[in-house]
């Protein structure tokens, strides 16, 4: 196993305020890195997603933990966990179908799962019901430009 | 910090979205946007996204849904001077054909 040069694994309760929080967290993650702008505003909006899911769909009226780990490795890969303890996703398969949503009144778009994938190079989903689920970004950052 | 500005002119309305549009945010810029709409009953509705400093599927969310909501009584949204980062998701969402964008140069007071 590889072993990461660094990382960090946070928990915070399921409210929408923590949306802008993960992105903090992650972005000061990832600053050391010297991310490219736009490599970090992809990364910036799947954590978003992925939280946004957790806080809308996996505790639904409720509030239960979410749980980011993020690591980077060696050779500049980012990996990121975002994993809650709600409902869970019966059909994985059908939520990560672009325009697939169980809250069309609330607005949503049923398009986060279809951005976080168009953002990583690998997007794993695993998920059981009434014991929730885990989101896995996978994305190797391309070489920092010191200028 | 997040803001909304809402003004009307003729039959007008024009919405302009500063700071950080995800789901926190929505929900309120959503009922603003939406009690001017229904009071108002304008023809055009213009969301001016050019101070938009980050914005996820929710913000994609916001606009499908007032497009929609603006549809059904007649009036038609554009959405104006999205960022690159905006225009990207519009793109991978498909939305592209649905939602005319439109880019204007505002002018600038001191």
């Amino acid at each position: 196993m590889v072993k990461p040069t660094n990382e960090l694994k946070c928990t915070f309760p399921s409210t929408s305020q923590n949306e802008a929080l993960a992105r903090s967290i992650v972005s000061g993650f990832l600053m050391p890195l010297d991310p490219d702008i736009e490599e970090l505003a992809d990364i910036r909006c799947a954590v978003s997603e992925a939280v946004t899911n957790c806080v809308v769909h996996a505790y639904k009226g409720t509030q239960g933990p979410i749980t980011i780990t993020v690591k980077c490795y060696d050779d500049r890969t980012f990996r990121m966990t975002v994993a809650d303890r709600g409902c869970g996703i019966p059909d994985v398969e059908q939520a990560r179908k672009p325009l697939y949503t169980t809250a069309p009144d609330e607005d949503r778009c049923g398009m986060g799962f279809s951005i976080m994938e168009s953002f990583a190079d690998r997007l794993l989903v695993s998920s059981h019901v009434g014991k929730g689920t885990k989101v896995t970004f996978i994305k190797k950052l391309s070489e920092a430009s010191y200028i | 910090m997040e803001k909304v500005e809402i003004t009307a002119e003729g039959e007008v309305l024009t919405v302009r979205l500063t700071g950080e549009l995800d789901h926190h945010v929505a929900a309120e810029i959503r009922a603003d946007i939406d009690e001017a709409l229904y009071s108002l009953l304008p023809k055009k509705l213009i969301l001016e996204l050019s101070g938009i400093d980050f914005m996820d599927s929710s913000g994609l969310g916001l606009i499908l849904g007032r497009y929609a909501k603006a549809s059904e009584i007649g009036c038609l949204l554009v959405v104006r001077n999205p960022t690159p980062r905006i225009k990207r998701l519009i793109v991978i969402s498909g939305m592209s054909g649905t939602i005319p964008v439109e880019a204007k140069e505002e002018a600038v007071t001191w």
